[in-house]
């Protein structure tokens, strides 16, 4: 399990208001399963493909899930429930990349590419494994940009917004993260 | 070797690119076969991985399942106050039903718990009696605040008492009280979340 931390202080909840027609219903137990059912493979594919570390993606995808729990009643649109976990999982890559652990580091934590496969469950054709290979050893900003546009559709204004960077580098990540791939798989 | 700068193939390949810079570069592309050959090269590229499979299988079950025994048969964090709203409302229509004929049969004097309150006292204590047992893994500062809290909210609770006694069915005491109740369990969970650490 992960460290916590003690607060200062612990928090307290504002009162609630009640709930109007307009909420969504809180799904019972049979709705949260539903929810992860339906999303858990892409959440953990983000998570794992930006982390390169299936340990870390696995605690992500978890902590998403445990946000998604106790969030669920801000959900209006269930359309967007995808966009909404993937956000969130943005989310928390960005507060575990800003962590004191990672501070204290100090160093350019590069995943060990070979370890991605450890991810995988079942067998995975070669070429497929020699491409997440090759994105897992992409240094962290331009295999964030690459996995969030190439894969998953992202426009660059949305990338920015999503990583607190400007589009113009956003484009330039993507653009350096491509070159290297090449690179990698061209021999 | 091509002729195209990192960006302007990428953009052109993107279709990020103006129409009549789009229209130069394929111009330049209709004589270039060095050039011809890298926009396949990056097309080919982005391509293999747009193929890449958006769900990947989590390799076990991610469900959420770190919190203490007597926890795990309650929903965790936020989703407790909007359904504590709801059940404070079902249990006010019940109230004035036959279910305030029970309350009232109580001994004189005696103020029976209304039913929403003995649920939550149930739940109070289970996860207090954990808190107890374990108070010694929490930080000494961290002791002290979660006590001064729970005072706080025990305050809230005997003024929201207070005030349901004085207009017995009205909603909206009923919802505060609840409120309250949810607040304070909680805080008893993030106390015992603490106690938990790695």
């Amino acid at each position: 399990m992960r460290t916590h931390t003690p607060p200062r202080r612990p928090r307290l909840n504002p009162l609630p208001r009640p709930p109007g027609p307009s909420d969504v219903p809180v799904p019972g137990p049979g709705g949260f399963d539903a929810l992860y059912e339906e999303h858990a493979g892409r959440v953990y594919a983000i998570c794992l493909r930006m982390t390169a570390d299936p340990a870390e993606a696995e605690a992500l995808t978890q902590d998403v899930f445990v946000q998604a729990w106790r969030k669920l009643g801000q959900l209006r649109d269930a359309g967007s429930v995808l966009g909404w976990l993937r956000r969130i999982a943005v989310n928390a890559l960005r507060r575990d990349r800003r962590s004191a652990a990672r501070r204290h580091a100090r160093v350019q934590l590069v995943g060990d590419p070979a370890q991605v496969e450890r991810g995988f469950t079942g067998p995975v054709p070669e070429d497929r494994l020699a491409l997440e290979r090759a994105i897992a050893a992409l240094p962290e900003g331009a295999r964030a940009v690459l996995v969030l546009h190439d894969i998953e559709g992202y426009r660059h204004a949305e990338i920015a917004a999503l990583l607190g960077i400007t589009p113009g580098t956003s484009k330039s990540q993507l653009h350096r993260a491509r070159s290297l791939l090449r690179e990698t798989l061209e021999p | 070797m091509s002729h195209l700068p990192v960006d302007v193939l990428n953009d052109f390949v993107d279709g990020e690119m103006a129409p009549a810079q789009a229209a130069a570069v394929q111009a330049h592309l209709a004589s270039c076969a060095a050039c011809r050959a890298e926009v396949q090269a990056l097309r080919s590229v982005i391509a293999r991985v747009r193929a890449l499979p958006r769900s990947v299988a989590p390799p076990r079950d991610l469900r959420p399942r770190s919190r203490p025994a007597a926890a795990r048969a309650l929903p965790p964090g936020r989703g407790w106050l909007a359904a504590a709203a709801v059940l404070a409302i079902a249990l006010a229509s019940t109230l004035r039903g036959t279910g305030r004929d029970q309350a009232e049969s109580a001994a004189p004097g005696v103020h029976a718990a209304a039913p929403v309150e003995r649920r939550y006292q149930a739940v109070v204590a289970e996860l207090s009696t954990l808190l107890q047992e374990r108070r010694e893994r929490l930080p000494a500062g961290v002791r002290t605040d979660i006590d001064r809290t729970l005072a706080e909210i025990d305050r809230t609770l005997d003024r929201s008492r207070q005030a349901l006694r004085s207009a017995p069915g009205d909603v909206d005491a009923e919802l505060g009280l609840s409120a309250t109740y949810a607040q304070k369990i909680e805080l008893l969970h993030q106390a015992l979340e603490l106690t938990t650490g790695e």
